[in-house]
This record gives C-alpha cells, sequence and structure tokens, in this order.
C-alpha cells in the first residue's frame, strides 16, 4: 500500500515593490526581501503608529496603521493606510486609504480607494482613482525608514 | 439610491434637472435640485444637489449638501456633507465639513474638510512640514 505523502508547499504572497512598483512574490511569513527585478531592500511588515513618529518617508509593502494617539510625520508609501490618528506627510497608497472619524490627514494623498468617516479632517491635494498607478521611488541611498 | 443620503435617511428634490435637459448660466434653488442632465456654469442652493449616474454638472456649487453619482468638473463647497458614490468621477477642489467616499469613486483635486473646512478653503498644504513639527524654542 503506497501512503500518498503530501508535499508542503510554502504559502506565498504577491507584493509589488515600493521601489520599482512590479510584483513580487515571496513568502507570506517574510518580512522584508530583495526584489528581483531592481535588487533592492523591500519592507514587508505592517507597521502600527502608536505615539509621535517623525521620519523622512516609511515605505513599507504591507499595511500602515495610524492609531488614536498615533502622529505619522512623514512621506508615506504603502500597500494600505489606515488613519486613525494624524497623518502629516504626503501618501502614496498602492491600494486603499482609509481615514477614521477623529482621523487628520495633511498632505498630498494619492490611491485607488479613498473611504472617509464622517468627522474627519483632511487638508491637501487628493487623487483618488480605481486605475492609479504610482510612479517609480525616488531612489535614496539610506534605509526606507530614516528618521528626521 | 440617489434618493437616500449614506446615513439612509430620505433627501427631497423638488427640482429635477432631467436627462434631456442643458442648461448654461447661473442656477440658484432654495430647495433640493437633482441632476439627471447637464449643467454648466455656477450652481447654488440651501438645500441637497445630486449629481445622479448620468448627470455631468461643469460648474461651481455652493450647497447644504452634495452627493455626486456622476461627472463633476468644479469646485464643490458644502455646508454639511459631501458624498461620492461609486459611480462618481469628480474633478475640482471639495470644501466641506464632512466627505465620504465610497470604494469605486474617482477624485482629483484639493480637499479641505473638517468642522474649520469652511474658513480656510482647499488650499495646498505647507512644504516644510518636518521643520513645523519639530518643537519650537
Amino acid at each position: 500500500m503506497v501512503v500518498e505523502q503530501q508535499r508542503q508547499i510554502p504559502a506565498t504572497r504577491e507584493v509589488v515593490c515600493t521601489h520599482c512598483e512590479r510584483k513580487i512574490e515571496i513568502p507570506a511569513t517574510a518580512m522584508s526581501v530583495s526584489c528581483r527585478h531592481c535588487h533592492r531592500r523591500v519592507i514587508i511588515e505592517d507597521l502600527e503608529i502608536k505615539t509621535y513618529h517623525a521620519v523622512l518617508r516609511v515605505a513599507t509593502a504591507g499595511r500602515v496603521e495610524v492609531q488614536k494617539k498615533g502622529t505619522l510625520v512623514a512621506d508615506v508609501r504603502v500597500n494600505e493606510l489606515s488613519v486613525e490618528g494624524n497623518v502629516k506627510g504626503n501618501v502614496i497608497a498602492l491600494d486603499r486609504v482609509a481615514v477614521g472619524k477623529k482621523a487628520s490627514i495633511e498632505g498630498d494623498v494619492s490611491c485607488r480607494t479613498l473611504s472617509v468617516e464622517p468627522g474627519a479632517k483632511l487638508r491637501g491635494h487628493f487623487r483618488v482613482d480605481p486605475r492609479f498607478a504610482p510612479p517609480p521611488a525616488a531612489r535614496s541611498d539610506g534605509a526606507d525608514d530614516e528618521t528626521a | 439610491m440617489i434618493d437616500k443620503n449614506a446615513a439612509g435617511t430620505p433627501v427631497e428634490f423638488p427640482t429635477v434637472i432631467g436627462a434631456d435637459a442643458v442648461f448654461k448660466g447661473e442656477l440658484h434653488f432654495e430647495k433640493g435640485v437633482r441632476v439627471d442632465g447637464r449643467i454648466e456654469g455656477k450652481v447654488s442652493t440651501k438645500g441637497h444637489l445630486a449629481v445622479s449616474q448620468g448627470g455631468h454638472l461643469q460648474a461651481d456649487v455652493e450647497a447644504g449638501s452634495i452627493i455626486v453619482e456622476g461627472d463633476v468638473k468644479g469646485n464643490l463647497v458644502a455646508g454639511d456633507r459631501v458624498e461620492l458614490r461609486k459611480s462618481a468621477r469628480l474633478k475640482g477642489d471639495v470644501t466641506a465639513s464632512k466627505l465620504l467616499v465610497a470604494e469605486g469613486a474617482a477624485f482629483v483635486g484639493h480637499c479641505s474638510i473638517g468642522p474649520d473646512a469652511q474658513k480656510a478653503p482647499a488650499t495646498p498644504p505647507p512644504t516644510n512640514r518636518i521643520a513645523e513639527a519639530l518643537p519650537r524654542k
């Protein structure tokens, strides 16, 4: 009797490189990878901003959540952004931006979909387009998360 | 349904601009108006303004609240709220107390949303944000 052993296939997922905007397939549990197209480091992990956080740039192919008491002062380039606190800076989201009722965003926002709860404060130029394709990120020599 | 706002409250439109109607110029309404046709110019109303899915608005609008399902090119100023439904296409600045954007809506323009939005209309944000955020001596 032949017992078929099911081979465990490692789960993968597809993300978009925050530098060259091309799709890359990565292990589901990866926190950061090198893009096979542009060979640059791509941060995958999700970030939670719970307090005051001022940096030059936040770039991740994952999700950034700015919680109620959090303030993020940075140019943000993410897959998905959820704001319950404050964001000061330009935002480029490859997918969606969700703004809670007590949240505020000061800066330009580009994304595919935007959801805003009543009570949110928004100030800046908004580009919400379901077919939005972000421009390739400007090359920086430093890390993706630079402290101001 | 454009006859209900996002909260589910029915909205009345005593005036309906029909699908085959084209208006050019300045229009003022005392109560709500629904645009199924086309308006070019300037629109003001104390009530609700709704642009239905086939409606086209190329105008600056001042209204109590605005619901968009069609195409709008122009600046929107609402005392209460602006709702962009999933089929909405808006190119222009928005100034309102509240903004609701449904998934699928397209919007390009400056935004000034919040209780104080009417005092400070939509303008580009300050450029030197980090210097502003640093504590001052």
